[in-house]
């Protein structure tokens, strides 16, 4: 009949800031992870549908569900409805007449005011005490607390007032004593009330729950404007101080006037204290101790006029204001002859109401289950389980490890647990980036020893410098270089990648150049070229392909060098053979750029030596010259998000050409820094400089 | 085939985007990463399935700062992949190399580019 749980949460929306686990007043709120996120959602076997956690809730994660879409959906398809409107309508949609009368065009049978239910329900009242033997009543209009008592307090069934609520009797009376057919549509400003109408014991006699939330929001969706309707009044006959009803204290105000003020009345409101209120009342009446004679008591802090169906824009002030205009407006007389009325035409078993215990045997997780998760959360000591912290939103360590133990919440959500993981991670990554930072530095030992010593090149140039700078400890650039009779050949190679991988290829250029240079095959540039391809080939298990040879082949990138060879015969000639690497030489005038040819080695197309392209150069005392790695050209500067490029290089080693190489690299390096700024390091840099 | 495959830029990888119905292409940023094959393999064999088909005039904007020489011999076999696609038909495909007056480097590996491919319009911009 009814559905809806008047309460949902958008999971889109929630954030899992735990606030609604914060201000639940009965743990109906469970924690869950989905992809690795915190999410919260309603325990419907717990959930009193107090409305706390939707007012606290600052992501509009928790949703009304109602029946106002199935009501104007069941009233086009030509349902039978009446409608019932709660005293809180004339606060919330002062045009409530105007309302009527475009509901009326829909098909709306009548209208009737539930404050002439809360005036029986006034009169029923003061029949339970002045004639059934009343002594302690809980006054249960507000379902929400009726709700609480059935699911958490069965023991206080018992003084749960017989009677029903206002909405309830309005709906006995249309129904027994007017006898109108039909269902019947509650225009509410409480979600809860879908309990109350779901509830076999009010035996479907109310069909929809209505909201002046939802039903503004239809009705601004659907563009109505209640300007263009003609007003329609309440059906029923005038009551009298029932409209109080909805701001709290109003039940007294009503009882107070029929049995003066000798009757004891406790009136208080909001679940949290009523809660703490209630624990004490039972002990009271268990042990036979005086108790208010009414506990006039409501879940909404401020009554139902700003009650979980509303949308809590009135002023508290301007509502008590309206509603002392209109009990100026009463006569005492005009009440005393309702309550004769009712004495007269009603029969007070018609309007009493029984209730069920629907409370469960709470589970609690054992002793041993809580140990467990204190263990997981790595809980060990008294202190720890009593940090009470309201990250998770309960507030209280072993309210938490409950709810984990019987599957409503998750370790995640412990913010203790969270750091002391964060922490161990933290620690976890510095002994493992420890390891590898000196596994590193030790090879980065392995990878220096393998280079050329300075010394070896005191011997053959009147001046050198050399600069090698791996972009991460160990590096995929090198320079190789021997010394024979009648010459030397120095070789700068940078290596497909840098780090461990292009460090490993290193190795293998400088073994692969060890071997197979001879004093008889050094200067053979375009041999030497062809073997170190064919060995790096043979040693890497490369296949030989072509360069295009469809789209497959793309994704099949191998590893290999690019270098440059230079022979420096002591006759003063200079062979250059390069592969995709610059050689400077520089006069003090002007700087002479051999770009080098565009191939690789190490992908075995070098099938000849002739195909190696080799430049000549006739040596002279002024001369200098420089090779260096890409990455030393290719270096990304912060402040110009463009690299180092050639120009700079150029212009430094012209301009500072006279002075030593010591100083030209200083210089150049310098510069390079200042370029790179804050920017990471792209690639290693190998950079030799010398002059024959 | 994905008629649009775009990802946005990372700390070592570019922008890329890929969109067959609007016979377009785009890098920009910085390539360094060391796996290229991994990053650029699907959009790869989109623009392999792209080429086979009847396009009139595709476009390839390239607007790298930066790439390692994974990417540079990735970039390459591309260029000749598109090259040999449109070799002999009415197809076109445009080269847009995007670069400043001042980055020498990247206008240099843009000539080098230009010198390797026969039937792409490859047009080196100065923005």
């Amino acid at each position: 009949m009814l559905d809806g749980l008047g309460l949902e949460t958008n999971e889109d929306k929630c954030v899992g800031c735990n606030k609604c686990i914060f201000v639940c007043p009965t743990h109906a709120n469970d924690a869950y992870l989905t992809h690795e996120a915190n999410r919260i959602h309603v325990n419907d076997d717990l959930c009193i549908r107090c409305g706390e956690c939707m007012d606290v809730c600052d992501h509009a994660a928790r949703e009304i569900t109602d029946d106002t879409v199935r009501f104007f959906d069941d009233l086009s398809k030509g349902e039978e409805i009446s409608i019932i409107a709660a005293p809180a309508i004339k606060h919330n949609i002062p045009e409530y007449n105007k309302l009527f009368g475009y509901l009326k065009s829909l098909g709306v049978k009548v209208f009737y005011d539930v404050s002439y239910g809360a005036d029986i329900t006034t009169w029923g009242y003061i029949k339970a005490y002045t004639e059934h033997g009343a002594e302690s009543m809980i006054a249960q209009p507000c379902p929400v607390i009726v709700n609480y008592i059935e699911h958490f307090q069965p023991s206080l069934i018992k003084q749960l007032a017989p009677v029903h609520s206002p909405a309830m009797c309005t709906a006995i009376y249309m129904k027994k004593y007017r006898e109108i057919s039909g269902k019947i549509a509650f225009l509410s400003p409480c979600i809860s009330k879908s309990n109350e109408f779901e509830d076999p014991n009010t035996h479907g006699m109310i069909s929809y729950n209505v909201t002046y939330k939802e039903l503004l929001k239809y009705l601004a969706d659907k563009k109505v404007d209640l300007a263009d309707y003609p007003e329609i009044n309440f059906d029923n006959v005038e009551g009298s101080l029932g409209f109080t009803f909805s701001r709290p204290g109003g039940l007294r105000e009503n009882v107070k006037l029929y049995l003066g003020s000798t009757l004891w009345i406790k009136q208080i409101e909001g679940i949290k204290n009523v809660q703490h209120y209630f624990v004490e009342y039972e002990k009271r009446v268990a042990e036979g101790k005086p108790v208010p004679q009414l506990i006039d008591v409501l879940n909404c802090e401020h009554g139902c006029n700003v009650g979980t169906g509303t949308n809590k824009t009135l002023e508290i002030d301007q509502i008590d204001y309206q509603t002392n205009q209109m009990k100026y407006k009463l006569e005492k007389r005009q009440a005393e002859e309702l309550m004769a009325y009712f004495d007269k035409t009603l029969t007070y078993e018609d309007f009493v109401r029984s209730y069920n215990d629907k409370s469960h045997v709470q589970v609690k997780a054992t002793e041993k289950q809580l140990e467990e998760v204190f263990t997981r959360l790595e809980k060990y000591t008294p202190a720890e389980r009593k940090i009470n912290c309201f990250a998770c939103g309960y507030g209280n360590c072993y309210d938490f490890a409950n709810a984990v133990a019987l599957g409503q919440n998750h370790i995640e959500n412990c913010f203790n647990y969270s750091q002391k993981l964060l922490h161990e991670q933290a620690l976890e990554i510095h002994d493992k980036n420890e390891a590898i930072v000196s596994s590193l530095e030790y090879a980065s030992k392995i990878q220096r020893n393998l280079l050329p010593a300075r010394d070896a090149f005191d011997k053959s140039f009147h001046d050198y410098e050399v600069l090698w700078h791996p972009k991460d400890i160990v590096g995929g650039d090198i320079y190789w270089f021997r010394q024979f009779e009648d010459g030397a050949l120095l070789c700068v190679c940078d290596c497909t990648g840098h780090g461990t991988p292009g460090a490993l290829l290193t190795m293998l250029v400088a073994t692969t150049l060890d071997s197979i240079i001879n004093k008889d095959n050094y200067s053979d540039l375009g041999s030497v070229m062809m073997n170190l391809d064919k060995r790096m080939v043979e040693v890497l298990n490369v296949v030989e392909k072509n360069h295009h040879a469809g789209w497959k082949n793309t994704t099949s990138i191998n590893d290999g060098a690019d270098l440059a060879l230079l022979c420096i015969k002591k006759t003063g000639e200079i062979t250059i053979a390069a592969g995709n690497t610059h050689v400077f030489i520089c006069d003090g005038k002007e700087v002479q750029d051999i770009k080098g040819q565009k191939i690789h080695v190490g992908e075995g197309l070098i099938t000849s030596p002739e195909m190696i392209e080799i430049s000549t150069i006739k040596n002279s005392p002024n001369l200098k010259y420089y090779v260096a790695s890409d990455g030393l050209f290719d270096q990304i500067g912060a402040a110009s998000g463009i690299p180092f490029g050639y120009r700079k290089f150029k212009s430094i080693i012209n301009e500072k050409h006279d002075a030593a190489l010591k100083d030209i690299f200083e210089e150049v390096w310098c510069e390079f820094e200042a370029h790179r700024g804050e920017e990471c390091r792209r690639d290693d840099v190998a950079f030799v400089g010398f002059v024959p | 085939m994905l008629n649009r495959l775009e990802k946005e830029k990372t700390g070592s990888t570019p922008y890329i985007l890929f969109d067959a119905d609007q016979h377009y292409m785009k890098f920009a940023g910085e390539s360094f990463h060391e796996n290229v094959i991994e990053f650029y393999g699907e959009i790869d064999s989109n623009l392999g399935e792209y080429m086979a088909t009847d396009f009139g005039k595709f476009t390839f904007d390239c607007e790298l700062t930066y790439f390692n020489s994974s990417t540079a011999k990735l970039l390459l076999n591309m260029l000749l992949g598109m090259d040999d696609a449109i070799a002999g038909t009415d197809k076109e495909v445009i080269v847009n190399w995007i670069t400043t007056e001042d980055n020498d480097i990247i206008i240099e590996c843009g000539e080098d580019f230009e010198e390797e491919v026969e039937n792409i319009q490859f047009n080196i911009i100065m923005k």
